[in-house]
C-alpha cells in the first residue's frame, strides 16, 4: 500500500491547552491540557478509502482538521503526495495542494451559507482558485456538478433552505468536487440523514470514487456505514489508533478489547432479519406475485 | 389492545405559510398500550416530530385541523395552555435529541430535578431531594449524592441525557415521548441509554413513543412501529413484522437501504428520488412516483391503512386480499 500512498499521516499528535474562557472563569475551572491525539500514523493509497471510528471525543475530528491543514499538530506531520502539510518548509509547494483537498462537514445545515444561491456556493472554489473566469464556462461546470450529484441544473437558482437535508449534503459534495479535489475528508457526512438518503449519498460517493479515482478519509460512528465505505479502518481510542485493518479483519476478527466492545454495542437489525427469513411467507397473493 | 394509554384518531395538523396552509399530518391514527414502546420512523420532514409536538400540545404556529388525541381515555387536544402544562411533565415526559435544550446550563442538576419533582409530586423539598438522588442512582449515575451538585456542562453527553431522562420520568408520567434521544450520542453511550429506556418501561409500565431514524434502535427497543411518509402512516405493526418483513414498498426500500454490519455489500439498495415537499404532494398514493410497483389506481386513490394491531399497510397492492 505504501508505494502508491497519496496521504501519509506520520506520528500525528495534538495537545490542547484549555484557555480560561469566560465560562471557565465564571465556573472557576482549572487550566489543564489534554492530549487529544497521540502518535497516530496511517496512510491512504490513491483511490482508496480509510475510515476512522471511535467514540465521541476520541479525536476523530481533530485528526481530520490536522489532515486538511486547518489545525497545526503538536507533533508529527501529514504528507500529501509527498508534500508536508505542516512546518515552515515547502510552503510554496503546499499552495498547489489546496485545491486538491476538500472537506465535507457533518452538518449540511451549518456548512452552507443560507444567503448564497446554490450556484454561488458550488462555484466558490472555482472562483477562489481562478481556475476559470468565463461566466458561461462556470455556469456550465456548476450544472455538470449538480447533475453528477443527482440534482437538477435548475437547482442552481435556489437557496439552501429550499432543499432537504440529504439534498443539502449533495450540494456540499458538489462544492467539494468543484475544486477538482482528488482527496476528500468527510466528517460524519450522513449522521443526520435517514437511511434512504444515506444510501443515496454513500452510493454516490462510491460511484465518484470509481469514476474519478477519488481518495477519501471517512469519519463516522456508524460501524455498518464504515464497513460499507472503507477499504481500511482505524479504530481510535482516547486519541490512540488501537487497531487497523480491512473490514473483514476488524469486524470478523477484532483484536483489541475496545474494538470488540464497540461492535457489541451496535444495535443491530441483521439478527431480526435473519429470524424473519426463516419464517413462512404470509403475504397476500398479489403482493407475493409482484415482489421478488 | 385494552385501554390504550395514548389514542390518536384521524389527526391532521396544518401550518400557516406565506402561500397558504400546509398540511403536515394527514389523518393519522395510532395507539400506544400500557408499558408499550411504539417506534416512529420515516424520512426527514415526514412529520415525526410534529406528531410528538401535537400530542404534548406544543405545535405553535401549527394547529390541529381534525381528529382527537386521548390520554388514558381523556381528550387532551384543545385543552388550554394551563391544563396542558400540567399534563406535560406530570402525565407525559419528554426527551429531546439535544440534552442541552432540556437543561438549564446555569442551574445545578439538583435544583432542576427538585423543582420538577415539586411541581408534579406532593412532596416536601427534602423528600424531593432524596427522590432526585434515588432517581440518578437508578439511572446509573455514580456517586449521585455528590454528582447532583454538578452543572450540566460538567457531565458528558451520555450523563446529561440520563439527567434529561430523570427529568422526564420524575413526575412518574404514563407516557414518555422521546424524539431522537440517542442521535447525538456515540454507540456505546447509545446502547446504555437504550437499555435504560427499556428498563424503565418494564419496571414502571411506562409507555414510550420513540422517534428515531435508527432502525437498529427500533429493533432493540420498540414493540411496535409506525412508518410515516409525507404526513401519513403508511405501515404499522409489530417490530418483527415491519422491520423484518415489511409490506409497503417504501418500508421495504427503507429496510434494504440499511447497510449490514455483517458483510460488505457491492452496493446499497436505494429508493430513487426523494419525498415530495408537503406543498406538492401528488394525488393518490404519495409514494407512487417513486414506487416500482405502482399501477393506475395508485395515481388516483389515496390508499387507506388496512389491517390490525400486528400489521396494517396503506398500499393498493394489498387491497383485494385485505378488504
Ligand atoms: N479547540 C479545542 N480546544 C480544546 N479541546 C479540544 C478542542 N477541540 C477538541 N478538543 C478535545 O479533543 C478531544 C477530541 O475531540 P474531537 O472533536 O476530535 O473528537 P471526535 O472523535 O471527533 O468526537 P465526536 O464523535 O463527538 O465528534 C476531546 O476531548 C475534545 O474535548
Ligand atoms: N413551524 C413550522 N412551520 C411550517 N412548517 C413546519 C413547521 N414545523 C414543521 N413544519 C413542516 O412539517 C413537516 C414535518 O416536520 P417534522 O419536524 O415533523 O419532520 P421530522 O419527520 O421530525 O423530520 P426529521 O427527521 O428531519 O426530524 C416538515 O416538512 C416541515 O416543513
Ligand atoms: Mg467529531
Ligand atoms: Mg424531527
Amino acid at each position: 500500500m505504501t508505494e502508491a500512498a497519496l496521504v501519509r499521516v506520520e506520528g500525528l499528535s495534538k495537545t490542547f491547552t484549555n484557555r480560561q474562557g469566560l465560562l471557565g472563569y465564571v465556573l472557576r475551572q482549572k487550566r489543564r491540557s489534554s492530549e487529544a491525539v497521540k502518535n497516530v500514523s496511517f496512510s491512504i493509497a490513491k483511490g482508496k478509502t480509510f475510515a476512522l471510528v471511535g467514540e465521541s471525543g476520541s479525536g476523530k475530528s481533530t485528526i481530520a482538521r490536522m489532515v486538511v491543514g486547518l489545525l497545526p499538530p503538536s507533533g508529527g506531520n501529514v504528507l500529501i503526495d509527498g508534500i508536508a502539510m505542516h512546518g515552515a518548509d515547502l510552503a510554496h509547494a503546499r499552495q498547489g495542494l489546496t485545491h486538491r483537498i476538500q472537506m465535507v462537514f457533518q452538518d449540511p445545515y451549518a456548512s452552507l451559507n443560507p444567503r448564497w444561491r446554490v450556484d454561488a456556493i458550488v462555484s466558490e472554489p472555482i472562483l477562489a482558485l481562478r481556475r476559470e473566469t468565463n461566466r458561461q464556462a462556470i455556469a456550465q461546470r456548476v450544472a455538470e456538478l449538480l447533475t453528477l450529484v443527482g440534482l437538477h441544473p435548475a437547482d442552481a437558482q435556489k437557496y439552501p433552505h429550499e432543499f432537504s437535508g440529504g439534498q443539502r449534503q449533495r450540494i456540499a459534495i458538489a462544492r467539494a468536487l468543484a475544486s477538482d479535489a482528488d482527496f476528500i475528508v468527510c466528517d460524519e457526512p450522513t449522521s443526520a440523514l435517514d437511511v434512504s438518503v444515506q444510501a443515496q449519498i454513500l452510493n454516490l460517493m462510491r460511484d465518484l470514487q470509481d469514476r474519478l479515482g477519488l481518495t477519501y478519509l471517512f469519519i463516522s460512528h456508524n460501524l455498518a456505514v464504515v464497513r460499507y465505505v472503507a477499504d481500511e479502518i482505524g479504530v481510535l481510542y482516547k486519541g490512540e489508533l488501537v487497531e487497523r485493518g480491512d473490514g473483514a479483519a476488524i469486524f470478523d476478527h477484532p483484536q483489541h478489547a475496545y474494538t470488540r466492545q464497540l461492535i457489541a454495542a451496535v444495535p443491530n437489525v441483521d439478527a431480526l432479519r435473519r429470524e424473519a427469513a426463516t419464517l413462512a411467507d404470509d403475504r397476500p397473493t398479489r403482493a407475493r406475485a409482484e415482489f421478488p | 389492545m385494552r385501554e390504550p394509554v395514548l389514542s390518536v384518531r384521524g389527526l391532521s395538523v396544518a401550518f400557516p405559510t406565506r402561500r397558504g396552509s400546509l398540511t403536515a399530518l394527514n389523518d393519522l391514527s395510532f395507539e400506544i398500550g400500557k408499558g408499550e414502546v411504539l417506534g416512529i420512523i420515516g424520512e426527514s420532514g415526514a412529520g415525526k416530530s410534529v406528531t410528538g409536538s401535537a400530542v404534548i400540545g406544543l405545535l405553535s404556529p401549527g394547529r390541529i385541523t381534525a381528529g382527537e388525541i386521548r390520554l388514558g381515555g381523556l381528550r387532551i387536544d384543545g385543552l388550554d395552555d394551563r391544563a396542558m402544562r400540567r399534563i406535560r411533565g406530570k402525565r407525559i415526559g419528554m426527551i429531546f435529541q439535544d440534552p442541552l435544550t432540556s437543561l438549564n446550563p446555569l442551574l445545578r442538576i439538583e435544583d432542576q430535578l427538585v423543582e420538577t419533582i415539586l411541581t408534579h409530586l406532593n412532596l416536601t423539598p427534602d423528600q424531593a431531594r432524596i427522590r432526585a438522588i434515588q432517581l440518578l442512582d437508578e439511572l446509573g449515575i455514580p456517586n449521585p449524592a455528590q454528582q447532583i451538585k454538578s452543572y450540566p456542562h460538567e457531565f458528558s453527553g451520555g450523563m446529561r441525557q440520563r439527567v434529561v431522562i430523570a427529568l422526564a420520568i420524575c413526575g412518574e408520567p404514563d407516557l414518555i415521548i422521546a424524539d431522537e434521544p440517542t442521535t447525538a450520542l456515540d454507540v456505546s453511550v447509545q446502547a446504555q441509554i437504550i437499555h435504560l429506556i427499556k428498563r424503565i418501561c418494564k419496571e414502571r409500565s411506562t409507555s414510550v413513543m420513540l422517534i428515531t431514524h435508527d432502525m437498529g434502535v427500533i429493533a432493540e427497543v420498540a414493540d411496535r412501529v409506525a412508518v410515516i411518509y409525507a404526513g401519513r402512516i403508511i405501515e404499522q405493526g409489530t417490530v418483527a413484522n415491519v422491520v423484518a418483513r415489511p409490506q409497503h414498498p417504501y418500508t421495504q426500500g427503507l429496510m434494504s437501504a440499511i447497510p449490514p454490519l455483517e458483510r460488505r455489500p457491492e452496493r446499497l439498495t436505494q429508493i430513487s428520488g426523494s419525498m415530495p415537499r408537503l406543498t406538492a404532494i401528488p394525488p393518490g398514493c404519495s409514494f407512487h412516483p417513486r414506487c416500482g410497483f405502482a399501477f393506475d389506481r395508485c395515481q388516483k386513490d389515496v390508499p387507506r391503512l388496512q389491517g390490525g394491531d400486528d400489521r396494517a399497510v396503506a398500499c393498493h397492492l394489498y387491497d383485494e386480499v385485505v378488504s
